[in-house]
């Protein structure tokens, strides 16, 4: 502990003097009310972001899944034994991963 | 506490009330107005209630929210820009030995500090703190923690001459 100066220490203890509670937590709850709202309103707000983001991209993905799954449609029977194997389905799986990227609507 | 953490409001009212009075005492010691020190103090205990979850140890909550407390207080200093100027009320003036006007008094004299230094001084006085904890609360290097309170106890011993023992 360090040294303080004991006439200086005896003011700051007096001037401690009990304080009513009772207006500081009325207001306390109410900003606290305040900041629930606050934070439940961005968190709608950033609900609503991601939703308008996933509609925006939603079309075009869709679109181009349909063409590689068109595309796979057409592949004949003898590959598609291949496709089912585990070489198969790790160059599908690049494939796919691929065509999705290219498919990036940002890329457009 | 426990029940706090974990997001229960009706807990979190409980330990407000039993520290409300020690932060409200000490924005009310750092600036002079009990209405913007009732405001910072909610503030704080707001901020407090929004981040508890982050606390690690129940135990630490006194420290944490102290720390939490300077640093509004900090950000707030930062903000207004504090205009350091001797207060309008001359402090040695008035003979009044009540603890009211003593208060007033330890108040003005507090306000005439830059405000580090009136942190440092509150917080050694107040608040009890060591000059390492100080350090560490406030980020302020150990030295000059140690000058602030040396050089702001004797210009409030200066100013609040009437109160202390003669020396």
């Amino acid at each position: 502990m360090n040294e303080l100066d004991p006439d200086l220490a005896r003011l700051f203890a007096q001037a401690r003097a009990p304080l009513a509670d009772d207006v500081f937590m009325a207001g306390l709850l109410l900003k606290m009310e305040r900041a629930r709202r606050t934070r439940m309103r961005l968190q709608v707000l950033a609900i609503a972001a991601v939703a308008v983001v996933v509609l925006l991209n939603l079309g075009p993905v869709l679109e181009d899944t349909a063409a590689v799954v068109r595309l796979v449609g057409d592949i004949p029977p003898a590959y598609a034994d291949v496709l089912i194997t585990p070489w198969g389905w790790a160059v599908s799986m690049l494939v796919g991963i691929a065509a999705v990227l290219r498919a990036r609507p940002s890329r457009r | 506490m426990a029940l706090a953490m974990n997001g229960d409001d009706t807990a979190y009212g409980e330990l407000v009330r039993r520290r409300q009075d020690a932060i409200r005492h000490l924005f009310r010691r750092l600036t002079r107005d009990p209405a913007l020190a009732d405001d910072l103090a909610q503030h704080a205990f707001v901020l407090a209630w929004k981040s508890i979850r982050t606390l690690k140890s129940p135990a630490a909550f006194g420290a944490w929210l102290r720390k939490l407390a300077v640093n509004c207080w900090l950000q707030h200093a930062r903000i207004k820009k504090y205009e350091v100027a001797l207060a309008d009320e001359a402090p040695c003036e008035g003979h009044a030995s009540s603890r009211v006007t003593e208060r007033l008094d330890l108040d003005a004299a507090l306000a005439t500090l830059p405000p580090h230094a009136r942190l440092c001084v509150v917080l050694a006085y107040s608040e009890g703190m060591s000059h390492a904890e100080i350090s560490e609360s406030t980020a302020i290097p150990l030295g000059t923690v140690k000058s602030h309170i040396a050089r702001g106890a004797a210009h409030l011993r200066e100013l609040l001459c009437d109160y202390g023992e003669p020396r």
